[in-house]
């Protein structure tokens, strides 16, 4: 009976463990159970801004704009969150991908949390688009930000072509089915339609950094030329509030939400060992972007969708 | 000592009497029993710890691989360790061992109170509760595989020692062979 009753209570024991465990559940290295209201959420926005779900791993996926808003909505969600800083290492992007960013970066404002944007090396173009929409930006005196403009890619390889005895037929369902197609060179017609494109584009980004930074729309466009300006010309410029890496930010946030002492930091989208070692790489290189084969590249080949701020 | 939870208890407070006393009986189910539940108990403990965000099919991946390679272990643990134990002299009795080590996942389950205690610690003590866990339960696991292999094979506690080395060693010379082979693969130039 006695040995009953000791097996039985070191089961109970462990079952109320279990239990403790698992209610503080997921992340437990980064809870702490006597401050759970003090929390920073830090998401990491780098390398090349590309909508969808990136690239596949064997255990998830990365690179995409996806996980970023998923993690957004995970921070906007997590009660205990008060503020989020976005730490921004990245050249830019497409223009959706980082337009649908910014817009969930105002929606996690709207929901009454703050969020700060951190700047890495670099956060220029579909990078500073995301910046802008946060409360506060922090740079470095040389961080390379701005890049405030849009273009769209489009090479004519019509010559080249001619040489190679390379002739492609097409059977279009409308005049302007293959814009931008390499083989041929733009009409002026389509030349028109593309700048409208672009225009409108270009449009939609300095309205977002007006709004953003308070500044009106001439003020935006006369620094919006697709300029890159280091972290101290934009703080001159008004485009970067103070200077400060990571930790700075995220005092910065702590003091902003009221959280004295020191805030606990939830870091999502960071790469874990495991990710690592069977998940897909969160970050997308430019380099390796631009170095894959003409017909892998999205942003050469889905032209309409090819819009990059940058 | 037919009931399994008495049996428990017993491997607990008198290792040697019970393990010579499984490895003669031979309960496989309830040794079965006893590894079900310890490695669901770390599997839910593992899962608490890797889930959070971004972890996504992480954390069901990394609990399947822990249930599949513990099983693996056991059984490809017993099959070695009995070759081993019979070449260092002890009698075969591989279902016996089976069983006895089948016993020495319990202590495993008591890493779930080591756990629940560490979360109302600081941050910065938890590895350090978590470290010294593990490695008192990793001790008493050793201790206990040993027992189980002089129980089930008769074997003095040098040889018990030497059998549950052997393997490792072995393991680690291949490696160190096949290390070794790949360098001197490598073109020089």
């Amino acid at each position: 009976m006695f040995k009953k009753m000791v097996v039985m209570i070191i089961g109970a024991i462990i079952l109320v463990s279990l239990g403790i465990v698992i209610m503080v559940g997921p992340g437990m290295k980064q809870k702490n159970l006597t401050s759970t209201d003090k929390k920073i959420a830090v998401i990491y926005v780098e390398g090349v801004i590309l909508g969808g779900r990136g690239s596949s791993g064997l255990l998830g996926d990365g690179g995409g704009t996806d996980a970023i808003i998923k993690q957004l909505h995970m921070a906007r969600d997590d009660e205990s969150v008060r503020a989020v800083v976005l730490r921004i290492n990245s050249p830019g992007g497409s223009a959706p991908a980082s337009q649908e960013v910014g817009e969930e970066v105002q929606k996690l404002r709207a929901s009454g949390k703050k969020v700060i944007t951190s700047m890495g090396d670099i956060a220029a173009s579909g990078g500073y688009w995301i910046a802008a929409c946060s409360e506060k930006i922090y740079a470095n005196p040389a961080t390379l930000t701005g890049s405030i403009g849009v273009y769209i890619p489009y090479t004519n390889w019509e010559e080249l072509f001619n040489k190679l005895g390379v002739h492609q037929e097409k059977i279009k369902s409308g005049p302007h089915k293959d814009i931008l197609s390499p083989d041929r060179a733009m009409t002026p017609e389509e030349r028109a339609l593309i700048q409208e494109m672009v225009d409108d584009l270009y449009q939609q980004f300095v309205t977002v950094v007006a709004e953003g930074r308070t500044m009106d729309e001439e003020t935006v466009r006369a620094l919006a030329d697709g300029r890159v300006y280091t972290g101290r010309q934009a703080r001159d410029l008004g485009l970067v509030d103070e200077f400060g890496n990571l930790y700075d930010a995220i005092d910065g946030a702590a003091k902003m939400v009221g959280i004295t002492g020191k805030p606990e930091v939830v870091e999502y989208g960071r790469n874990s060992p495991w990710t690592w070692l069977f998940g897909a790489n969160d970050k997308t290189n430019l380099e390796q972007l631009l170095a894959r084969p003409l017909r892998d590249s999205p942003l050469l080949l889905l032209a309409p969708s090819a819009s990059m701020p940058r | 000592m037919g009931n399994f939870v008495e049996m428990l208890y017993e491997v607990m407070v008198r290792p040697q009497a019970t393990m010579r006393v499984i490895a003669a009986w031979r309960p496989v189910k309830q040794a079965m029993a006893v590894f079900f539940i310890s490695t669901t108990v770390t599997a839910l403990m593992l899962h608490a710890a890797l889930s959070g965000p971004g972890a996504g099919n992480l954390v069901m991946m990394a609990v399947g691989i822990h249930f599949f390679f513990g099983l693996i272990t056991w059984i490809l643990g017993a099959a070695v360790f009995n070759l081993v134990a019979e070449y260092f002299g002890g009698q075969a009795n591989g279902m016996g061992l089976f069983a006895t080590l089948g016993f020495t996942y319990w202590p495993k389950v008591f890493m779930a109170p080591v756990w629940a205690v560490a979360v109302f610690l600081p941050v910065g003590l938890r590895p350090w509760v978590w470290l010294t866990g593990g490695i008192a339960i990793a001790a008493w696991t050793i201790l206990l595989t040993v027992i189980a292999l002089r129980a089930s094979h008769g074997l003095s506690a040098q040889r018990a020692v030497l059998t549950l080395l052997t393997p490792p060693l072995v393991i680690g010379v291949l490696l160190l062979l096949l290390l070794m082979m790949g360098i001197a693969a490598l073109p020089w130039r």
